[in-house]
């Protein structure tokens, strides 16, 4: 089969996976670099490719589970190594990130993979990103020594209980994912220091009924046990009739998806944990973010003073991100801040006016209670709520983008 | 009104600053030789001296730091009218108070990071667009049309890269060229106007990048306001997935 039509079937079938980050080979904790945005608005940075898209493995929900019937096709090591280093060298992309089906056996399948890398490596000197998917099952020893040249590997949980696996992915069990995410824990802490590899992890969202509170619970034990650099949540795409399965007519979750990134942002930047932004619900609130969600239940910690929240009570006020917390810090230690001062320090006063005060006088202009906040909060964000353009050229796109409430 | 004149140049524009400061006079403008037509007042025209050059750097450094430093000099790329008073009006503010230097409630402060951020946003965009493609010689060759002089700052992050390779960047716009050799590098004033010719493989694998590009969208996600505003069309002429042909 020719080149071309190779990548157009390759190419065609990896776009489903949302982990798209891309660092500096070497530093996992520089900032990838978007060298395009495809039609769907989603940044372009690696080629992302199966390596084949045989399989003997039947989820329900993939286009290549082995009983579909669509058109197969096979890279050799050499013309994935081959392909990525001619694009790398035109700066079309920073790197390379090959997942593959299953072809002959899960450990065939690792080697093949492992081969191209290495001939990417070796003969074309590339040094540039590498992120391989680890197919769940894999020998140990292949795990490690995949992790030896790839910058990052990923086992996707696809499903976050495993009830949900047997019904739709019953060749992928939960011990033979966390296995292999335990190989991967285990060969980082081992290598801590000389190696730089990180490992992610990607569910669907939507294609079961499991609750967000599950699915973000499980994103905190990885957060917590595995090293885990982070979890990617992908709406889920109907491409297949099945009983197990959401109708193909219906549309992917995409606010939900996008709300549970900000709360998987919470978790990681903001030091909040499941139990407190849940308390004892199962799912969020999708009319607001979560961040706001949160500040809404917990009245009595706010409104804030500005000028004397210490940090980490900064972090927890809807419209303060990172940055604006940091630059709140900074700017105290010149003077006094005043209301007019917030806006150019990057605090959103749409949402944060209602948790804060400055010398005393409280910003928010209606009466301190649940009510009137929220009704105030979904007031301004009415226009956020139409899917599918969440993303505006304003506040609420840049959002998006940094993750920052 | 006290107009100081510098020969347009980075060195040009720290001596000025130098003498600013030394003959204590404060400045209403400061501008470029070639600009010097028509202007009313005091003319102070200020020769690029190296040593006051290194002073002025060595002050900036020692008393705001490197990152300050940077900065100017990232103001400095922008070109933007009448840069030279937004970057003397901060280091004044600065000079007196270091503190003050991320300060964003003060207006000159402000001023003067809007720019640098301008700058460095449009230095990320184009570490990303910047597309090369392989010539006869076995040049790898890319051109560029950046608003703000971005050739100095972002040339250098090709080598990596392009170790193994010799590679030129060029911005048609300024007619600045950047060539990197066998470890040697050097960016001139040099225009390049005859018709390039490419290399006979290339064709083969810029189809093969746009066939990649166009197969990897999902459409069910489609967001094209959200394409327009990430790749403005003023970059779009040399980013081969989006050139009309």
């Amino acid at each position: 089969m020719e080149l071309q039509k190779k990548l157009s079937i390759l190419s065609d079938s990896a776009k489903y996976d949302a982990s798209c980050a891309s660092g500096k080979s070497g530093d996992p904790n520089a900032s990838g670099i978007c060298h395009s945005w495809s039609s769907d608005g989603r940044c372009v940075s690696l080629l992302k490719i199966l390596m084949t898209n045989i399989c003997e493995f039947d989820c329900n929900y993939c286009i290549n589970r082995k009983s579909s019937d669509v058109q197969r096709a096979i890279f050799t090591p050499r013309e994935i190594a081959k392909l990525t280093s001619d694009f790398y060298k035109r700066n079309y992309i920073e790197g390379l990130f090959l997942s593959s089906g299953v072809v002959k056996n899960v450990d065939y399948t690792t080697e093949r993979m492992i081969d191209s890398i290495e001939i990417l490596r070796r003969e074309f000197n590339f040094r540039g990103y590498v992120h391989l998917k680890l197919i769940p099952g894999a020998d140990p020893f292949l795990i490690k020594k995949a992790m030896e040249s790839a910058d990052r590997v990923s086992v996707n949980v696809e499903l976050p209980s495993s009830n949900s696996l047997e019904l739709l992915a019953p060749d992928k069990s939960k011990e033979k994912i966390f296995n292999s995410m335990k190989t991967g824990r285990d060969v980082i802490s081992e290598k801590r220091g000389t190696l730089t590899t990180t490992m992610t992890t990607q569910m669907i969202v939507g294609a079961t009924d499991d609750s967000d509170k599950k699915i973000i619970s499980l994103s905190e034990n990885f957060y917590k046990r595995s090293f885990l650099k982070r979890v990617y949540y992908s709406a889920y795409i109907p491409v297949n009739e099945g009983k197990n399965l959401p109708a193909t007519t219906s549309a992917p979750p995409l606010l939900r998806e996008h709300r549970l990134y900000q709360t998987d942002w919470l978790l990681r930047f903001y030091g909040f944990n499941a139990e407190e932004i849940f308390k004892n619900r199962t799912t969020l609130d999708y009319s607001l973010d979560p961040k706001s969600d949160w500040a809404l239940h917990s009245l009595g910690k706010f409104p804030l003073e500005i000028n004397e929240a210490p940090y980490e009570d900064l972090l927890r006020v809807p419209g303060v991100g990172v940055r604006s917390a940091l630059r709140i810090v900074k700017a105290r230690r010149v003077g006094k801040l005043k209301k007019e001062d917030l806006k150019k320090l990057g605090v959103v006063l749409k949402r944060a006016r209602y948790f804060l005060k400055v010398g005393g006088k409280y910003l928010g202009a209606v009466r301190f209670d649940y009510e009137p906040i929220k009704r105030s909060l979904l007031g301004v964000d009415k226009k956020r709520l139409v899917q599918p353009s969440l993303f505006e050229f304003n506040e609420s796109f840049k959002e998006a983008i940094t993750g920052e409430l | 009104m006290i107009n100081y004149f510098y020969d347009g140049t980075f060195h040009g524009y720290l001596s000025t600053i130098f003498q600013i400061y030394f003959q204590k006079k404060e400045p209403t403008q400061i501008l470029k030789e070639r600009d010097s037509d028509g202007i009313l007042g005091e003319y102070i025209f200020i020769e690029t001296i190296e040593k006051e050059v290194k002073r002025v750097k060595k002050g900036i450094e020692e008393k705001l730091g490197s990152r300050s430093f940077y900065e100017l000099k990232l103001l400095f790329l922008s070109e933007i009218k009448e840069f030279e008073m937004i970057g003397y009006r901060f280091l004044k503010v600065c000079f007196k108070n270091p503190l003050e230097k991320e300060n964003l409630g003060n207006i000159d402060i402000k001023n003067f990071k809007i720019i640098v951020r301008r700058v460095l946003n449009e230095r990320h965009k184009m570490l990303g667009f910047v597309r090369f493609e392989k010539v006869e010689d076995g040049f790898f060759f890319s051109q560029i049309n950046p608003d703000f002089n971005q050739l100095p700052i972002i040339a250098e992050e090709f080598i990596e890269r392009l170790r193994d390779e010799k590679f030129i960047i060029y911005d048609k716009k300024r007619g600045l060229s950047f060539f990197y050799e066998n470890g040697v590098t050097f960016l001139t004033y040099a225009s390049i106007d005859q018709e390039i010719k490419i290399d006979k493989e290339e064709c083969a694998i810029k189809d093969l990048w746009k066939l990649f590009f166009k197969k990897i969208a999902i459409k069910e996600r489609k967001n094209i306001l959200l394409q327009n505003s990430k790749i403005p069309a003023k970059y779009r002429d040399n980013i081969l997935e989006f050139k009309e042909n």
